[in-house]
């Protein structure tokens, strides 16, 4: 027994024998010989497959297998081959290849590279890999539907690059380079200004019929070989050959250009399915034109003149195709939107056109992260110029400082794929100018425009606008918090709406302590990190939260619901807390220029306080927020009575205690941004919810106090059935509505 | 998914089925090892059957398909019966409905743990409920009058050939069981005539996301009694009745299951065996034999014989299926429990390694 243990050379070939003979439990493989061949180690295996009864390939119970293992110092480095034994494998499924060095029909096994798989590959995962693959082959599901079509053509050494979009000529060569003796051409579809003419490729780009997706066939390597796989195909590649090596173009020079195919293939999952994405195939044959022509007897070359001319009597059937030698290229394409979004896994599957407003420290890197993605394309607005510390934090380098954010960081974003389509609009949205109509036209034309500006007063803007969605990411004033608020797809509440309920979580939620205590009060703005130069930001923490935020684009984009969210960042453990917080339906009352707000949860606070208080009246104050330049108010938290108020079935006064420094809590809480906006109160039993003649001497006294002060000034009541608000604004108006209570 | 499971207990039977809906039928259970033996290696089927169970001690069906030893060997030792204390610990596996062939119930003469088995089908019967007793039903009139039992008050007890058992039902547990024996057949003067001392013969169909996977139970049936089973199932038309995904094969790959002549190296089968496997088996189906390992002679007069094997082996490999023998799965050296996954693409069986060494206890460590 230890003889058959120590016979192969190869360590995992050992270990692999060690298993099949020795293992305690039942590896359900046999092991049926071992032998050696040259440098190679030799396992033939029967392997005992767990199967489906009714299964989409025919494997069997019992399926003879051989293993493959390199045993001299390139061992490490040479993926052990894995071939049916059986005569009547199921040939031309996907994830079979006959591969020539084997000498059989290889399994593709391995989807890892090797080099890493090899570090955890023990003789039993080996096995257990094998009989795995089996089993899914059986099943059909060793290639997902969401997986890239097979390659028809193992593809190796040099390698071309296609453009991105339509395999489809004619196609021009941008780039030659050679590394370490493989050679890497590039092809694009406009014409370079320069003409690169190393290497000196006659490029030909037939396209094949239609084919349906199916194992990898043998890699021709000969045009014999290649011929008979296009005739297949149904196409006669060489009398193709023919016709092309006689074009004009062809025969002038054809001494100094060597023949290039690159042949298209479209492919297709299904029968009776449509055309996916197609295969391109590569080869480079013999060395020049002139001498494949003699080859296939097409044209002959004068040898004194090096002219080339068609052979008179020359005859395609005289060829001897197999002697015509072809390297088989890789063959890549460059991305555009839709690979991109592929590889990135992005689950959107269309592009989606998107409005950025600020293209700075979050906008530029939240907006690279997207286009990386597959997301898009942007339009990006942005007024400022770049300045030097904003290398630091953005996307834009040191050559673009002095140029305007959003024009370079358009150029950025249309490098980042062969697929551009991201615009600019290089202005500040209050003073558009003359790019007022373009910005306009973006604003509506976006799916979901995003303020990345870290402005409210941008956000209140957006809020206003004829976007069909808005949203806004910004950080906290320190740094480490990274918030996003979206609407829904109807819009239902508007983002200054979900921004001044952030306003009241952040005073009030303990999950988001101290979000804005770093905030200074004397300049209303909540994130000045991104400017504040006195405050530095660690890029990594920048782009920690760029990246949660460039995947909230991407959730936003499958997602009807409105977002209110914020992200803590604790730097020193790098440790990252979601809350998420409800978005509070609204209601909204507007006449004239003047809007305002008040919240469900504030309704439901004011019906339960007036439950709690019997058959008294009762009440408190309300608290929100304002814009004096949008003329737009919001109500967001109703406050208990005060315990000196004075409460009775009639009338309600409100006292004072402890109310002040409650209040001054709340606006400390939110950067100021909390105020005491007025008075509510309740009508107990079935009195309507409308102002009696005390009542409109409280709002009078309102007025008198906030409306001189330039506040906005709201009075509501809450009844049994319904809660009346008004508001008054000088200047600007009187505002009044009724919420029904439903239930 | 539900699972159907049968044990390496040499030649003798117990299926046990798993309801993707939690219920459980037991078809015999003939717990053989020799705990004594060392080199027995048959399973200890008490053991494997409470480590299924668990602390849920209860099963919904039990059915014995005939009261010979290798149907129920220890029976009484595991079950709680109810006709007498003594079978009555907290430890018992209850049953909440025995399956017995009327002649479990009539036959007269018998002792041990048939015996045993007999009293409780008795009990169960005259008590008018946890029983269903399998047969024409006229032929347990006179039992029932004997003891003062009005046979109308028992008839919902009794299930004839060629209905469904009413336990279960494919729209809620995914199954139905339809009886084939025991059986009344028409003789040449139009009498039918109960062969009343058969086994029990029925098909499980199960259904997942509308996919079915049918079972063929044969007990210890003769060729004789498939013969007529075959024929009274094509009279009927019911030829649907018969097909299989997977054929518990009769009587532990007897000859004499398929024809009363051996044949020298591949046993030929009646013309209505061979149409019952070979026509009325599904494409991909599994023929298990609950027997001891197929041996290479002929030297074992008794079962398994190696000729049935070689032509049962034969109908698996035209159906493209699988042969196991439960003696010899997943080897001869150490047969296993055989797992049956049933899932809307049929069958499949469980061949998964076994992870030992974090299974089971580490041995002792320490000085």
């Amino acid at each position: 027994m230890r003889e058959v243990f120590e016979a192969p050379r190869s360590r995992l070939a050992r270990s692999v024998v060690r298993y099949l003979v020795g293992s305690p439990s039942h590896p359900y493989a046999t092991l049926t010989s071992v032998s050696r061949a040259d440098t190679f180690d030799v396992l033939d295996i029967e392997l005992e497959i767990e199967l489906e009864q009714r299964r989409k390939v025919p494997i069997r119970p019992k399926e003879p297998i051989r293993l493959i293992f390199m045993s001299n110092k390139d061992k490490d480095a040479w993926h052990p081959r894995v071939l049916s034994r059986r005569e009547d494998f199921p040939v031309g499924m996907v994830h079979t290849n006959l591969d020539r060095e084997a000498g059989g029909l290889a399994l593709c096994i391995w989807e890892e590279a090797w080099s890493d798989l090899a570090t955890n590959l023990t003789g039993q995962a080996l096995i257990e890999r094998i009989r795995t693959w089996f089993s899914s082959m059986a099943a059909g599901s060793v290639h997902g539907d969401d997986q890239s079509l097979e390659p028809l053509i193992l593809a190796s050494s040099h390698t071309l690059i296609i453009p991105s979009g339509e395999m489809r000529g004619p196609w021009y060569t941008s780039l030659v380079f050679e590394h370490n003796g493989l050679i890497t051409l590039g092809l694009s579809k406009e014409k370079p200004e320069k003409e690169v003419t190393s290497h000196n490729f006659a490029i030909h780009t037939p396209q094949l019929p239609s084919q349906l997706h199916r194992g990898l066939a043998r890699t021709p390597y000969d045009l014999g070989a290649l011929q008979r796989l296009c005739l297949n195909f149904g196409f006669d590649l060489v009398k193709d050959l023919e016709r092309w090596l006689l074009l004009p173009e062809q025969l002038s020079g054809a001494r100094n250009h060597q023949p290039m195919l690159v042949i298209t293939v479209p492919k297709r999952r299904a029968e009776d399915g449509p055309d996916e994405q197609p295969e391109v195939w590569c080869y480079t044959l013999g060395q020049s034109l002139a001498e494949l022509g003699e080859r296939l007897d097409v044209t002959i070359t004068e040898p004194k003149t090096g002219l080339t001319t068609a052979k008179l009597f020359g005859n395609l059937s005289n060829a001897d195709l197999t002697s015509v030698h072809m390297v088989p290229w890789r063959v890549v394409q460059r991305l555009d939107r839709a690979t991109a979004r592929h590889f990135a896994g992005t689950a959107h599957k269309t592009d989606t056109p998107l409005l950025a407003i600020g293209a700075g420290a979050i906008g530029s890197n939240v907006t690279m992260m997207a286009t990386r993605s597959g997301i898009g394309p942007w339009v990006v607005v942005d007024g400022d110029i770049n300045l030097p510390h904003n290398t630091v934090r953005q996307v834009q380098r040191n050559g673009s400082v002095g140029l305007p954010k959003a024009s370079v960081l358009e150029i950025e974003l249309n490098l980042v794929l062969e697929e551009g389509g991201n615009t600019a609009i290089p202005v500040n949205v209050f003073a558009p100018g003359e790019q007022a109509a373009v910005l306009d036209a973006a604003v509506r034309n976006s799916e979901i425009a995003v303020d990345f500006s870290a402005s409210p007063a941008v956000l209140g803007w957006l809020s206003d606008q004829p976007v069909r969605r808005g949203a806004s990411a910004f950080f906290g004033p320190d740094g480490s918090d990274l918030v996003v608020l979206a609407e829904n797809k109807s819009r239902a509440v508007r983002v200054d709406e979900i921004e001044a309920q952030y306003f009241w979580s952040v005073a009030t939620e303990p999950q988001l302590n101290g979000h804005l205590s770093a905030a200074r009060l004397d300049k209303i703005r909540y994130a000045n990190a991104c400017q504040d130069l006195s405050r530095p930001l660690p890029p990594w923490q920048l782009q920690t939260l760029c990246g949660i935020a460039a995947g909230q684009v991407a959730q936003l984009i499958e997602s009807d619901d409105a977002c209110f969210r914020v992200w803590r960042l604790e730097p020193e453990r790098g440790a990252v807390q979601a809350v998420v917080i409800p978005v509070q339906q609204v209601h909204r009352y507007q006449a004239g220029s003047m809007r305002v707000s008040i919240t469900d949860d504030d309704v439901s606070t004011m019906r339960e306080l007036r439950r709690k208080a019997g058959r008294n009246e009762t009440g408190g104050v309300l608290i929100g927020t304002f814009d004096l330049v949008r003329n737009v108010a919001h109500v967001v938290g109703a406050l208990p009575a005060p315990r000196d108020s004075r409460q009775a079935p009639t009338y309600f006064i409100r006292g004072k205690e402890d109310l002040k420094p409650r209040i001054e809590a709340l606006a400390a809480g939110s950067a100021g941004r909390l105020h005491y906006i007025g008075e509510w109160h309740s009508h107990p039993g079935a009195v309507p919810a409308r102002p009696s003649d005390d009542d409109e001497g409280v709002f009078a006294h309102l007025e008198t106090h906030l409306g001189s002060v330039g506040s906005p000034y709201i009075m509501a009541i809450c009844g049994e059935r319904d809660s009346w608000i008004r508001a008054g604004w000088t200047e600007r108006g009187l505002v009044e509505g009724v919420v029904e209570h439903g239930h | 998914m539900h699972i159907v499971r049968f044990f390496p207990i040499g030649n003798a039977d117990t299926c046990l089925i798993e309801l993707a809906n939690g219920r459980r039928i037991l078809f015999d259970f003939a717990d053989m090892h020799n705990p004594d033996d060392p080199d027995d290696k048959r399973c200890d089927l008490e053991k494997e059957l409470r480590e299924i169970l668990g602390d849920d001690k209860v099963i919904d069906v039990v059915a014995f398909t005939h009261l010979d030893r290798d149907h129920c060997h220890r029976a009484k030792e595991i079950f709680w019966l109810e006709h007498a204390e003594k079978y009555q610990d907290d430890d018992r596996i209850k049953i909440k409905t025995l399956w017995v062939p009327a002649h479990a119930v009539l036959e007269k003469g018998i002792t041990g743990q048939a015996r045993t088995l007999r009293t409780e089908a008795r009990h169960r019967f005259i008590n008018g409920e946890g029983v269903r007793v399998f047969s024409r039903p006229e032929v347990l009139d006179d039992f029932l009058t004997e003891r003062d039992i009005d046979p109308a008050k028992r008839r919902n007890l009794i299930s004839d050939a060629g209905t469904l058992c009413p336990e279960f039902n494919r729209e809620h547990d995914g199954v139905e069981f339809f009886v084939h024996s025991p059986f009344g057949k028409r003789d040449e003067d139009d009498v039918v005539r109960v062969r009343n001392n058969d086994a029990l013969f029925m098909q499980a169909t199960f259904e997942v996301d509308g996919q079915q996977t049918k079972m063929v139970l044969s007990a210890d049936v003769t060729h004789e009694v498939i013969d007529d089973i075959v024929e009274v199932t094509k009279y009927h038309g019911r030829e649907s009745r018969l097909e299989w995904d997977i054929n518990n094969i009769p009587h532990h790959c007897s000859y004499k299951s398929l024809s009363d002549k051996k044949g020298d190296n591949k046993t030929e089968p009646t013309e209505t065996s061979k149409w019952l496997y070979e026509e009325a088996g599904k494409a991909g189906g599994l023929m298990v034999s609950t027997s001891k390992v197929i041996p290479s002679d002929d030297e074992d007069k008794q079962p398994p014989h190696r000729q049935a094997a070689a032509y049962y082996k034969d109908v698996a490999s035209q159906l493209n299926g699988e042969w196991v023998v439960s003696m010899e799965h997943p080897t001869k050296n150490k047969p296993e429990p055989l797992v049956i996954e049933i899932k809307s693409t049929g069958y499949k069986i469980r061949k998964q390694t076994s992870k030992v060494i974090i299974t089971t206890a580490a041995p002792r460590a320490g000085i």
